[in-house]
């Protein structure tokens, strides 16, 4: 058996897994329900090690601490580096791995995938310093109905790669020439462009407590100290539906809407790029090369279309999701009153 | 000497709520405890209600274990603004301990513990009791986790009424000590529970429809168990208990009487909503393809 050997994920290796510890799940848990409201985002940062062993790369989260609310704007960048300075500190005075392994942020019916929402230069941020970095996100709302919702995303390495293209050509990546698969002439792919599909991947999950957790859960599972619910999940045969199908169906809509706005702002800034190439090349007293023309005035970027576009689908997704369950439950209970014991 | 009268103060908290994150915690510091220390000490964070409880929420450890430390006292205001600014309606509660393993299986509080006590006296200040919890970590020898509670109040002598006091010392009394969770607590130790330890433990997490069906499960088997009991009462053999015979008799009452006809329209009528917006969906998920490739093909 080959030795398990930490530290060594690059940004080249996959993730196969991210082990986290149950004391992670209710900090977060705990950290999202001080704040009462759902609607309002709340993060933290998480602190791990990534295992490779035999060729599967696990990522272990071990420990958390939230940040606190930015409620100020202008000064919080600072105080916020300084809190998690600091933090970290008194985290490995401790013993605690202090090494940054990701964040984690609450979600409101996909609400992380809104494109206001810092999500996607966030994670960057962390994937480009810390290669194996996850992103948490937990719904509390699902979670209210019976089992945690909670999930590890990360940014593909074809989006990476785009998107520092973007950053570093002053935001004037994902274009359509940028998002479009290029093939040479023989058909042969030589870039396969970016579609909403490309953006995040899902990281399976699973959850792990020292020894002396386990004998205090083995105590409370035998004598029910969470009291005799421990044992009840039955929230999750919850028949209604309107509420969700009613959110889902506005923002939906909403979607939609944006989607289309941005696709007409984007078209008018287009046209606009175009006319001033043309302007400039008839002024000039040299003829300019096509790429020095694309580079003086740019096709706008496509970015926000894309994020958008990838909200809707996830909201289409989780519709399909819920249906199909839901079209379990109401067999099952159409079963059960034709059918009485 | 005039003979004096032993004065004793009650304690102002009489009994505390502990939340599971807080066991969670102390015991993942003691797993992450220095060799030579053998246990850890920590601050607990909550807030006291008005009947005297204390309701401890959070918590976060100290680097030493030793009040004399130069750095305990720096650590703790560190670490006690860092909460703060997280949230702010924790208050420092009390402070938590674990036990050597070298420790004999003595149930009460020790020597070295008094000064740390008063430290963090000094810190919840006058408002409430500050409370000490114990963790017992020894698996090896006893069967199952021991967390006791205690309250300190002063002990003094004191010869007549008007006599200022003179403090003898400290007397700590047991505080009874319930874990409590709220409902997404409860969700989320129940969700640690089930994924792992006993069946499918360390697993990587299941699909909702295995979730719907172990529910389902469950269900059955609590209908049983049910049934059993009132049969076991019809026959005699258990004694007849009114609240389990009102609880059952007010779950029974909440199963809505409806006709067939009434059944199926409101059945096909749930169909039908969810169909619909299923439909809007995969509209939607096509207008989406379609803008996709709309920015594939160019202009």
């Amino acid at each position: 058996m080959t030795e398990p050997m930490y530290g060594v994920a690059t940004a080249g290796t996959r993730l196969d897994c991210v082990q986290i510890d149950g004391l992670v799940v209710l900090k977060i848990i705990k950290h999202c329900r001080d704040e009462g409201n759902p609607s309002v985002m709340i993060s933290g940062q998480l602190l791990g090690m990534d295992i490779t062993l035999e060729g599967t790369t696990t990522l272990e989260v071990t420990s958390c601490f939230p940040m606190p609310h930015s409620s100020e704007e202008d000064q919080s960048g600072e105080e916020m580096e300084s809190y998690a300075t600091e933090m970290l500190r008194c985290m490995r005075e401790v013993n605690v791995d202090n090494n940054t392994v990701g964040w984690y942020q609450s979600s409101y019916m996909n609400s992380w995938l809104d494109p206001e929402r810092p999500t996607v230069a966030t994670q960057f941020q962390f994937q480009d310093t810390v290669p194996k970095s996850v992103c948490l996100v937990y719904d509390p709302v699902r979670t209210s109905t019976g089992s945690v919702h909670l999930k590890a995303y990360r940014l593909t390495d074809r989006f990476m790669a785009k998107y520092k293209q973007h950053l570093e050509s002053n935001e004037h990546g994902f274009t359509e020439q940028d998002i479009r698969p290029k093939f040479d002439y023989s058909g042969k792919c030589l870039d396969e462009g970016v579609t909403i599909e490309d953006i995040f991947e899902e990281v399976p999950i699973r959850i792990h407590n020292s020894t002396l957790v386990n004998a205090m859960l083995y105590d409370w599972a035998c004598e029910g100290t969470m009291g005799a619910k421990m044992h009840c999940d039955f929230e999750r045969l919850d028949l209604s539906t309107r509420p969700f199908l009613e959110k889902s169906m506005e923002l939906m809509l909403d979607g939609i809407e944006n989607l289309r706005q941005d696709q007409e702002r984007s078209e008018y800034r287009k046209r606009d790029a175009e006319r001033k190439r043309k302007d400039y090349r008839r002024n000039a007293r040299e003829e300019p090369s096509k790429d020095e023309l694309m580079k003086l005035f740019p096709d706008p970027s496509r970015l926000e279309g894309l994020l958008i576009a990838n909200q809707v689908s996830s909201y289409c997704n989780s519709v399909a999701n819920f249906s199909g369950l839901s079209f379990n439950k109401l067999y099952l209970i159409k079963e059960l009153q034709e059918n009485p014991k | 000497m005039e003979p004096g009268f032993l004065q004793l103060s009650t304690p102002s908290a009489t009994h505390c709520h502990l939340h599971p994150l807080v066991m969670f915690q102390v015991l993942d510091h003691h797993t992450r405890r220095n060799d030579e220390t053998g246990r850890v000490v920590g601050a607990l964070l909550g807030s006291a209600n008005a009947d005297g409880s204390v309701a401890i929420r959070n918590s976060f450890p100290m680097n030493h274990d030793d009040v004399t430390h130069q750095d305990f006292g720096l650590f703790f205001n560190t670490m006690e603004a860092l909460h703060q600014k997280v949230n702010a309606r924790e208050h420092v509660v009390g402070w938590y301990t674990t036990t050597k393993s070298t420790d004999d299986d003595k149930d009460e509080v020790g020597e070295e513990d008094v000064a740390l006590h008063s430290f963090f006296e000094e810190k919840v200040g006058e408002k409430h009791a500050c409370v000490l919890v114990r963790v017992d970590c020894n698996i090896q020898r006893a069967s199952k986790l021991g967390v006791s509670a205690f309250t300190s109040s002063n002990m003094s002598l004191r010869s007549d009424k008007t006599a200022p006091e003179l403090v003898l010392g400290k007397c700590f009394s047991r505080v009874t000590c319930h874990i409590r969770a709220y409902e997404a607590e409860r969700i989320g130790v129940d969700f640690i529970t089930h994924n792992t330890i006993g069946q499918g433990g360390g697993e990587v997490l299941g699909t909702d429809l295995e979730k719907l069906e172990s529910s389902m499960h469950k269900l059955m088997m609590m209908i049983d168990q049910s049934i059993q009991h009132v049969d076991d009462v019809l026959d005699g053999n258990v004694e007849a208990d009114t609240k389990v015979g009102r609880a059952l008799a007010e779950t029974i009452a909440m199963v809505p009487e409806m006709s067939a006809a009434e059944f199926d329209t409101s059945f096909s009528k749930g169909l039908q909503d969810i169909l619909m917006v299923q439909y809007l969906a995969a509209v939607t998920q096509a207008q989406i393809s379609f803008w996709q490739k709309l920015q594939s093909m160019g202009a």
